[in-house]
């Protein structure tokens, strides 16, 4: 049965989806445009191209993302701006593949990270049979297809492309510590070269004694830098960086000097592994082996488009390794002490990353569960856990919204350091056109699910194209120029079960024209990379 | 400055409010969170004050307070008071404010200052919101108004806007069955809606929308004063703007006194004459809105103009980023409550609270940075007459 068949039926019913990624409707802004010409030097990390992701409810199908088409580059900060209900998150959603299906669903498009195409491997994932006598059609969903689909992409989330969610408060656990739940984050990505640093430490070490004593005389010097220094010099004796940052915590909470000596003594004791722990270790060491293995085939085979008799074996080889490693430890009776390094470890690699995110008291934040921390705390946790596995694409959905003006240059000043150490590209959704003009590089600007105008920055403001950019720019009260009347623009934002015809502003637009309501205005080129949707403009069609 | 001859709607001094913290054996009060510690400003006749901090500070709390939407712990705000009667506060307020500093350890307070407290208190009795009964006050309601930040929760889903907009005019008893209908269609017009909108129900409308439903519920009673607690945040810019225009044009029209409650600062600008800056339930600075934003003077609001973004890609300024949290309001620090993250902080700063100087006319902060003008003031001489004539509160007046 052909897909395109389906279509014809199934909207009018109501009833949930027609075929995945039906081909939709020809128009001139879906076909693949070449890149703009914006610095092509860069390489093209992230290559999204005519995506639509169409959510099928009750009332009809909403067509929140009809033909957006943009790239991502190595080191470069694209914001992505519109109105309220306009699909810019969907499209981070989309690109993670993390859209709650039903109802919503990618019905067309690519999304190419790296040459890997996140899409492959769904087409077909269900097909559909009209019931005979009744409009409705049943559905078929091959679930095993999508459960391998799924599969595939832990491979990219979180190494690959990396999210900030919008709500903070909403996207963590309330039952789990902080340092928990960030460890276990941190484990999923890090976890093959924490392993290698407990297996590795050397407590007994000739260097680690003179190293506590400087420690020592360092605390009754009261610097911190001072003591910070001599704790990383222990933990460089130990060959175990954990134990650099467990020893600063000690010597700062120092009492009197015999108590801090034994509780020393004790942090590098815990470094010595029993024999069993070690053999636990070593097990999980393994597993994380079979999991590089099984993630490398599923890039390959995303990459080239065709399932590899390798990758499934891979897979039943790590989660029968995982069941049975858990089987025997859990046997014995002593899965909480073969775990205690790994946890030990785990919270201190915790507290070095709240760190760097400027929390002022990690070890106390780190203990502490979400509900004790403020927004922008909170926020920053987020910000940890999205870095912490140094990715090479952050999709920020609205990372400041909810936080001060004082807290927010601190969360943009911490993503900017991030991309400028890794050369992370970043994907910065944001409402605030202020924020955009301070970071990003680029800018797209969405509306009703369309990408209608892109350009770099500086150009976008000072020649916006086309009249909803105008708009919009013109709406922001300036803090250089108050006394100006705002201006409006009239309307709404529109429905997107019955999005207008041809141009969706064309209803709010102060320059209709009859063609605007007839057929959807093709992308064209501005000169510079600056492409717009609008048939105001008359430059190359990138269309193709 | 026209705006500072038109009489004085609201004049708030030193209004407190602390919420109890109950913990412990048997629940007993542990401390107090010091939600808005001594706040003092004024809003007169067509004009807009801005009030602006961060998430926390007090400013909504600053803004219920006035409305007695909740009950003050201390201070007072007066309604309406005619001219001299405002001088004379202002007068009372800051030999007040001296005898405090200089009788910390005498333990008596001299006959004057029993006067002067008298005083205040025949005054606060006359003019104050926070000492009227319950008949009066739900009788000057009417003239106090409030819309609220969330228009999603504002508004009942099970009325019709009519009703929501109608219902003050029931609870007030105003006009005949036919005048309040009428009254609630003129009301959708003011706010730009159609009148055929009163027989939808608010989940039908967009946020924009909704806004609009609340500010004509607000303007039902013809109000004289009304508190704007961050009426836009929830907007879309360009429905911000829409929002603002109204806003402005009914202020223009009606001349509406506004208390505009916001943390985003260029909005603030765009709609006010004044501005009062709040960190952690005091106002650490004030000034017209013109004055604050060339020239701000306190650490904390240079910190917090630096750090807006401004829309436009060329302007890239040096930027203050401020350390750390705000601090709990359930323990704040000692002297200087922002001395924890003020870039320019002395010894000093943690020990003693700065007192609030007019630096320039109209431009008060509360900062060790500026040298106080009132060492010398001597304490004025308060007579048991409840007013002065005009002369002795022009030499009463504290030199700026």
């Amino acid at each position: 049965m052909s897909a395109a068949a389906v279509t014809g039926t199934a909207p009018d019913a109501g009833l949930p989806p027609p075929s995945a990624r039906v081909p939709a409707e020809p128009s001139p802004a879906s076909a693949p445009r070449p890149a703009p010409a914006a610095d092509p030097t860069r390489e093209v990390v992230l290559d999204v191209r005519d995506l639509r992701t169409y959510f099928y409810t009750y009332d009809g199908v909403v067509r929140a993302l009809d033909g957006v088409t943009f790239q991502l580059r190595r080191g470069e900060t694209t914001g992505l701006v519109g109105e309220t209900g306009c699909g810019k998150s969907v499209t981070a959603f989309s690109i993670t593949r993390l859209i709650p299906d039903p109802p919503g669903r990618i019905v067309h498009g690519s999304v190419q990270f790296h040459g890997a195409d996140l899409l492959w491997g769904l087409e077909g994932e269900a097909t559909f049979r009209a019931i005979r006598g009744t409009p409705r059609v049943k559905v078929f969903r091959r679930t095993r297809r999508i459960r391998r689909a799924n599969e595939r992409m832990e491979a990219v989330r979180g190494r690959g492309i990396a999210m900030i969610f919008q709500e903070p408060t909403q996207a963590m656990n309330p039952v789990f510590s902080v340092a928990n739940q960030v460890g276990e984050i941190l484990y999923l990505h890090r976890g093959a070269e924490i392993l290698d640093e407990i297996l590795s430490a050397t407590p007994d070490a000739p260097g680690v004694e003179p190293a506590l004593r400087d420690l020592l005389a360092a605390i009754g010097g009261r610097e911190h830098d001072e003591i910070r220094r001599a704790a990383d010099a222990v933990g460089r004796a130990a060959r175990s960086p954990r134990l650099g940052t467990e020893t600063y915590y000690l010597a700062l909470a120092a009492s009197r000097p015999s108590t801090t000596r034994r509780l020393l003594r004790r942090a590098v004791g815990r470094l010595r592994l029993r024999p069993f722990q070690r053999r636990y270790l070593e097990h999980r060491r393994r597993l994380f082996v079979l999991r590089e293995r099984t993630n490398e085939a599923h890039l390959t085979e995303m990459t080239e488009r065709r399932t590899m008799p390798g990758a499934r074996g891979a897979i039943r080889l790590r989660t029968g390794t995982e069941r049975l490693t858990h089987f025997y430890f859990g046997l014995w009776g002593i899965h909480a002490r073969v775990q205690r390094p790994l946890d030990q470890t785990l919270f201190w690699r915790v507290v070095r990353m709240l760190e760097s995110v400027q929390i002022a008291n990690p070890v106390q934040v780190a203990r502490g569960y979400p509900h004790e921390l403020s927004g922008g705390m909170i926020q920053r946790v987020m910000i940890a856990m999205a870095l912490s596995s140094d990715p090479e694409v952050l999709l920020a959905d609205e990372p400041t919204t909810a936080l001060d003006v004082t807290i927010q240059a601190q969360i943009l000043g911490l993503i900017g350091d991030l991309r400028s150490r890794v050369g992370t590209a970043i994907l910065l959704i944001t409402h605030d056109l202020a924020v955009v003009a301070e970071v990003a590089d680029r800018v797209c600007v969405m509306y009703g699910g369309q990408i209608v105008e892109q350009a770099l920055v500086r150009e976008l403001f000072h020649r916006p194209l086309h009249p909803y950019t105008q708009g919009l720019l013109a709406s922001v009260p300036r803090m250089d120029q108050p006394e100006k009347e705002l201006h409006t623009i009239t309307g709404s934002v529109p429905n997107l079960i019955e999005p207008p015809a041809g141009c969706r502003f064309h209803p709010r637009c102060p320059h209709a024209m009859p063609v605007c309501s007839a057929r959807r205005p093709p992308v064209t080129d501005e000169g510079d990379g600056h492409t717009v949707a609008c048939y105001l403009y008359h430059g190359a069609s990138v269309g193709g | 400055m026209a705006a500072s001859e038109a009489p004085i709607v609201i004049s708030a001094w030193n209004v407190r409010k602390f919420f109890p913290i109950h913990g412990g054996l048997f629940s007993s009060k542990i401390g107090d969170v010091r939600a808005v510690d001594r706040v003092s400003f004024d809003v007169r006749e067509g004009e807009t004050v801005g009030l602006v901090g961060e998430s926390g500070c007090g400013k909504t709390t600053a803004g219920r307070l006035l409305l007695r939407l909740i009950e003050p712990s201390s201070g007072q705000a007066y309604y309406r008071p005619p001219p001299e009667v405002h001088a004379r506060l202002k007068q009372l307020y800051a030999y007040l404010s001296t005898l405090t500093a200089t009788t910390e350890n005498g333990g008596q307070l001299p006959p004057e200052a029993r006067a002067a407290f008298g005083e205040l208190d025949q005054l606060a009795n006359r003019y104050s919101l926070f000492r009227m009964g319950p008949r009066a006050m739900r009788e000057l309601r009417g003239k106090l108004q409030i819309v609220f930040q969330d228009p999603f929760s504002s508004l009942s889903p099970r009325m019709l806007v009519r009703d929501i907009i109608a219902e003050p005019l029931e609870i007030h008893g105003i006009g005949t069955r036919a005048e309040r209908r009428r009254r609630v269609s003129e009301l959708l017009r003011d706010v730009g809606l159609n009148p055929e909108h009163e027989w939808r129900f608010p989940h039908e409308f967009s946020g924009g929308q909704r806004q609009r439903i609340g500010i004509a519920r607000a303007l039902a009673l013809r109000p004289e004063f009304i508190v704007l607690d961050e009426p836009t945040s929830a907007l879309d810019v360009s429905v911000q703007a829409q929002i603002l225009n109204i806003l402005r044009r009914l202020q223009a029209e009606q001349r509406l006194a506004y208390l505009f409650i916001s943390h985003h600062l260029s909005v603030v600008r765009a709609m006010s004459q004044r501005v009062v800056v709040m960190y952690l339930g005091r106002v650490v600075e004030q000034a017209p809105t013109e004055a604050l934003f060339q020239r701000p003077l306190h650490p904390y609001t240079q910190a917090l103009l630096s750090a807006i973004p401004i829309p436009d890609p060329d302007l890239k300024r040096e930027r203050i980023v401020l350390q750390g949290d705000v601090p709990s309001p359930a323990a704040p620090p000692l002297g200087c409550h922002f001395h924890t993250r003020c870039p320019a902080v002395m010894p000093v700063c943690s020990k003693v609270s700065p007192p609030l100087i007019e630096v320039r006319p109209g431009h008060v902060v509360s900062c060790h940075l500026y040298p106080t003008p009132y060492t010398a003031a001597a304490p004025e001489p308060v007579t048991d007459q409840p007013l002065l004539s005009s002369a002795r509160t022009e030499a009463g007046a504290p030199a700026s």
